[in-house]
């Protein structure tokens, strides 16, 4: 505007021009991954497929705490996605990790007896069962009268039994857990795990004792309400020793999964179908690897991801592999076969047992196995909480 | 050959090992008291034409180098000496990652070994 010949500028209304014009350009090269623009597509219009972009977006930028809280969040908003309780563990594990150092770190510098019962908690929870169990160990020897080192290695055979239902693990976590009761007739988490066993094992009089010390203990806690139910639900047995409800178990087990076709107690977390497939996706997408699958005990492929070339002829050879494996571990007296690794000049073929089932994971000379073995590990975790309904 | 795999035993969490030809013979062994030599070379060599099979369908024909089996009482490792194959037989809680340098170590000192005898014998017969 011209007055006089002095140009007046109206500030008022050229700022506000610019402001429009900047604020547009904002948004015109707004990054739509930025952790603003996710927090507020996910208060404004909320889904799965936001979350877990936030998410990622939490952890890309150092905040594994506030991925974890946010997680959470989401996954309290959509209870039944899968995918956000898998990130909701990954997280957790992400978290579990950088404790287990800082422990250890402490553990250096002062050791306590919490320490060794945190750190083995932490491992077992990693899926690191002989770390879990060393740690546990060392804690026993070092403090014996601490009884949280106790619950962590009954905790690893209550883990273990829950996979194999062997006899031998469910005694084992029996004493463990006991001994740990007795050492902290305060600690709510032993009896609960001992009475979450018994009702597994279908040990309905041990079962209903320790419910009732439980509601004794905490009075109107919904997991306790929980296992009385279920434990309510058992069938009457004649009475026995524990030993003998875990004998009975394992048998039953095997005698189950010796029927034919496949097995007859199922690891739900093997169904087959697509969440299986996802979840294999994620260990074929780790780098040097070409293919994952799992087999059923007669070597029927029930799941895969990635290459897989030649199915029938690699079912087979894996099935040969593993078959060898199972049986030769047997005789050699090491016990039942966990897991192998087989190697050649480019070739990396990785194998763990999961009770009936065999997973294979065949990769290239690059493949890694510490990377691998981590994301198996998360795999059978992710199973056995589904299995568990966690 | 046998000093060699004593040495190897020393390693905190190893049983025994031994060196067997790919048909199950024993070439040479220090094993402990638990386990008898010509059971483990027959059960091993056993594992070894099963698994060998399968694994030339998967990798096309490659021969296998390298294999660790982990089993809930043990863990057994056999390795590739060319002709032969070094096996180790130990215990579950065996911190592989820092004992297989050692393992590795010794089956490369047979090799080498088994190489400069072949040497002095073809020199010797010249």
């Amino acid at each position: 505007m011209r007055k006089g010949g002095v140009v007046v500028r109206d500030v008022d209304s050229e700022v506000l021009q610019e402001v429009v014009v900047l604020r547009f350009l904002r948004n015109l090269f707004r990054r739509k991954d930025t952790v603003e623009y996710l927090r507020e597509a996910w208060r404004t219009k909320p889904s799965i497929a936001v979350a877990e972009k936030l998410f990622h977006r939490l952890q890309d930028t150092g905040s594994p705490g506030a991925a974890l809280a946010f997680i959470r969040e989401a996954g309290r908003a959509y209870p039944h996605a899968q995918r956000l309780r898998d990130l909701q563990h990954q997280a957790l594990r992400v978290r579990s990790s950088e404790e287990v150092k800082s422990l250890r770190a402490a553990l250096a510098a002062n050791p306590r007896p919490e320490i060794y019962a945190r750190l083995g908690e932490l491992y077992r929870y990693l899926g690191h069962c002989e770390e879990a169990l060393e740690i546990a160990r060392e804690g026993i020897a070092r403090y014996p009268q601490s009884g949280g080192n106790y619950l962590a290695i009954g905790l690893v055979h209550y883990s273990r039994f829950l996979k194999t239902s062997s006899a031998h693990d469910g005694l084992q976590t029996e004493a463990c857990l006991r001994q740990a009761y007795a050492l902290d007739s305060a600690s709510f988490k032993s009896l609960y795990y001992l009475a979450c066993l018994y009702v597994y094992a279908g040990a309905k009089p041990m079962a209903s004792e320790c419910i009732a010390r439980l509601a004794e203990l905490m009075p109107g806690d919904n997991r306790v309400a929980d296992l009385a139910q279920r434990a309510q639900a058992l069938p009457d047995s004649p009475q026995g020793t524990a030993a003998d409800y875990f004998r009975l178990h394992e048998a039953r087990a095997m005698e189950a999964a010796a029927g034919a076709p496949g097995r007859a107690e199922p690891f739900a977390g093997l169904r087959p179908g697509k969440p299986l497939n996802d979840r294999l996706a994620r260990i074929a997408a780790l780098p040097g690897v070409d293919g994952v699958c799992v087999l059923d005990r007669y070597g029927a492929r029930i799941a895969g991801a990635g290459r897989s070339g030649d199915t029938a002829c690699n079912e087979a050879a894996l099935q040969g592999m593993l078959e060898g494996a199972r049986v030769n571990a047997r005789r050699m007296s090491i016990g039942n076969f966990s897991r192998a690794v087989l190697r050649s000049k480019d070739w990396q073929v990785f194998l763990y047992e999961l009770e009936p089932y065999g997973l294979a994971v065949m990769g290239g000379r690059t493949a890694r196995q510490d990377l691998v073995q981590r994301k198996v590990t998360e795999f059978i975790e992710e199973c056995l909480c589904e299995e568990q309904g966690a | 050959m046998k000093r060699i795999l004593k040495e190897l035993n020393r390693t905190a969490g190893i049983r025994g090992s031994m060196v067997m030809t790919q048909d199950g013979i024993m070439v040479a062994a220090a094993l402990g008291p638990d386990l008898v030599e010509d059971v483990v070379a027959a059960l091993a060599s056993a594992l070894l034409t099963t698994v060998k099979r399968s694994f030339n369908q998967i990798a096309a024909g490659e021969s296998l180098s390298e294999l660790v089996l982990t089993a809930t009482d043990g863990k057994m490792v056999f390795l590739d000496l060319g002709n032969a194959y070094l096996v180790v037989v130990a215990k579950r809680d065996l911190a592989l990652a820092s004992t297989m340098v050692e393992i590795q170590s010794a089956a490369h000192r047979i090799k080498n070994r088994r190489a400069s005898t072949v040497q002095r014998q073809t020199a010797a017969a010249r």
